[in-house]
């Protein structure tokens, strides 16, 4: 049986009915709906969301809806070895780069702790294992350094190593 | 921010959320990829959150543990550490690369050093030459953990390992944690066969190390590390003795943690009179093995509070767990994970206690380097004919961790286990070569042909024919160095 549904709005105008159980993974959303207490009628607008993304957002949480609370986050200065991402998320972050960044700030502004963990997951295993040289490849970065600013790290490792 | 036809970057997220992409590699994946990017990038790196601590080591979950590779080793040493020196506090080293790291750059703040893979002929010579880079952390290193591993010549092993134990109290003044092989299943525990004056510390708080002989444990206790709080100690033997006659009281010792991996009938001789001398005990965790299921003087619950009567402030919960043959109602049911160690052979009688008394196991990991002594009867009497085939029926995971061949045989071998469909198996992969004949050994194929294999050693290549014998096991090559 289909539970109850909620109006959403993207930034570009679209609107999604979302059952009110999938879209209160949105801990923003959930806050918004009691902390507010907006009715069923009301639209909700979503400022920071386009509706492709949001329509990405959707079908996450839809899949996902069933899972179990995340377990507590460990002590932050400890690494982390989290580089299993399951076979569906692998198929559903199978997008371009910009899309995946969307993503993330979208999990990030919902606040969808299971979405945020995966999607950074994902580019944190693009990063892995790279150069420095590769990662400004792989993400279009600009080296900014001056040709005097990579010298004078040099001299000051050249120091450090004749200390 | 309308995001409408945005093709937003990397670097177009903010702060946090870069950190918490980052948080999900390791540090040295940060740097070696961060740094020197640009200098957003490059700041982040710097950061303390991934330069405090580093790991220069591969670490594998099988417990192997390997150098960087030389391209990241080099950059770290010519560029990154460098850089960052001022911030690392932690590092965790292995013996190839450790003098190289050490001699890169100072470390001004550095506390705490972990040595992996040691082996012990050259951490002797590492915490005993003068000229030995170590020295130059006598004054700062505060925390300090020795993993050493096997030395080819067993008497001087020993020897080696208790001058090294002696030199590092005499180098590290401000010692206050130690780890001295209390983890490593390679390590061999050692005994004192002399007591310098200089074995002694007023800093160190925590020690952890293990020994051969419950009389080391004592002479540990004896006075010379007054301010210990914690102490966790591995056992090979708890003997009776009557050599010992301590009787002062440990004031400041807070924990203590004994482990031994043997019987022993000196319970109200030796371990009693110890612990009564702990007046100020806040956590006690005994370990014992008993592996003779026929032995009747097992200390009880009541006997073990008895000791500490004394104890008032404190409720003490003890629990003496008999490994024998149990009663419906006596059934570990909720026991799922099992790790079995000892330096006697493990028999086929033993393995049939398991899933009688843990019938809900899902991981075993053993480590048992002695082979059985009564294979060979079972082989030449045909006497296996008589031997009930032992059944693990939620069995998962099973880690031959460092194992004699025959417990790889005697899980794999169809006429003494059948295993469950799609159990894990760890184990080093020459051994399983053997075992299995080179992967064409009939008495094992209905057990492989199930079970998904994974190598704990590099394979640089497998017989065309592994496949049809691990059936359900599918290896891809390249990733079992790093897996």
């Amino acid at each position: 049986m289909a539970g109850h549904k909620i109006k959403l709005q993207s930034n570009d105008g679209d609107i999604f009915d979302v059952e009110v159980e999938i879209a209160k993974l949105s801990i923003t959303i959930k806050t918004m709906l009691e902390d507010l207490s907006m009715n069923e009628e009301e639209i909700i607008p979503l400022p920071n969301i386009n509706s492709a993304i949001f329509k990405k957002v959707i079908q996450w949480t839809t899949h996902h809806k069933d899972d179990p609370p995340l377990p507590p986050e460990d002590d932050e200065n400890r690494e982390k070895n989290t580089n299993d991402i399951s076979s569906w998320d692998q198929e559903f972050l199978k997008v371009d780069q910009g899309t995946l960044f969307e993503l993330i700030l979208a999990a990030n502004y919902l606040d969808i702790k299971g979405l945020l963990d995966v999607t950074c997951t994902s580019v944190a295993n693009m990063i892995k294992g790279k150069t420095s040289e590769e990662i400004r490849q792989t993400f279009n970065i600009k080296n900014d350094f001056t040709p005097q600013e990579e010298e004078q790290i040099k001299k000051e490792n050249e120091w450090c190593e004749n200390k | 921010m309308n995001m409408e036809n945005s093709f937003i970057q990397l670097t177009d997220l903010p702060d946090e959320i870069l950190l918490n992409i980052l948080k999900q590699i390791s540090h040295v994946d940060v740097l070696y990829s961060l740094i020197g990017v640009n200098k957003r990038l490059n700041n982040i790196g710097h950061d303390r959150i991934f330069t405090s601590y580093l790991n220069l080591m591969i670490s594998c979950s099988h417990g192997n543990i390997y150098p960087l590779p030389n391209p990241i080793l080099d950059r770290f040493c010519f560029q990154i550490l460098p850089e960052i020196h001022d911030n690392i506090q932690w590092l965790n080293l292995e013996s190839s690369s450790m003098k190289r790291i050490l001699l890169s750059t100072n470390y001004p703040n550095l506390y705490r050093l972990d040595l992996y893979d040691l082996d012990i002929e050259k951490a002797k010579d590492f915490f005993t030459e003068n000229t030995s880079v170590i020295h130059k952390f006598k004054n700062q290193i505060s925390s300090l953990a020795i993993h050493i591993t096997k030395g080819e010549n067993l008497i001087t092993r020993k020897n080696m390992i208790e001058h090294t134990f002696i030199q590092i109290f005499i180098i590290f003044d401000k010692l206050q944690y130690l780890d001295f092989g209390s983890h490593s299943i390679n390590f061999q525990r050692f005994f004192f066969t002399i007591l310098p004056p200089t074995l002694f510390s007023s800093t160190l708080l925590e020690l952890r190390v293990s020994l051969k002989r419950f009389i080391d444990c004592l002479y540990l206790l004896d006075g010379r590390f007054n301010q210990l709080h914690t102490l966790k100690v591995n056992i090979a033997f708890i003997e009776q003795n009557s050599k010992i006659n301590n009787k002062e009281k440990l004031p400041n010792l807070r924990y203590f943690s004994l482990h031994c991996k043997n019987d022993t009938n000196y319970y109200d001789e030796e371990i009693k009179p110890l612990v009564q001398r702990m007046m100020n005990l806040e956590t006690l965790n005994f370990i014992f093995l008993f592996r003779n299921f026929n032995q009747i003087d097992l200390r009880s619950n009541e006997d073990i509070h008895q000791t500490f009567k004394y104890f008032k402030d404190y409720q003490i919960i003890s629990y003496v767990y008999y490994f024998e043959k149990r009663n419906e109602s006596e059934l570990f049911k909720y026991v799922s994970y099992i790790s079995l160690f000892d330096e006697h052979p493990f028999e086929h009688e033993f393995f049939l206690q398991i899933p009688q008394s843990f019938p809900f196991l899902k991981k075993l990991s053993l480590v048992n380097e002695k082979g059985q002594n009564n294979k060979q009867c079972i082989k030449s009497s045909n006497h296996h004919q008589n031997l009930p085939i032992i059944k693990y029926p939620c069995l998962i995971q099973l880690d031959f961790v460092q194992v004699h061949e025959d417990y790889i045989e005697q899980f794999l071998l169809d006429i003494k286990t059948y295993l469950p469909y799609n159990v894990t198996v760890l184990s080093d992969y020459q051994s399983m070569k053997n075992v299995t004949h080179y992967f064409r050994r009939m008495a094992t194929q209905f057990n492989c042909s199930k079970v998904r294999y994974i190598p704990t050693s590099y394979v640089t290549q497998l017989p065309k024919h592994f496949k049809n014998y691990f059936l359900s096991t599918y290896i891809h090559k390249f990733s079992l160095l790093f897996q």
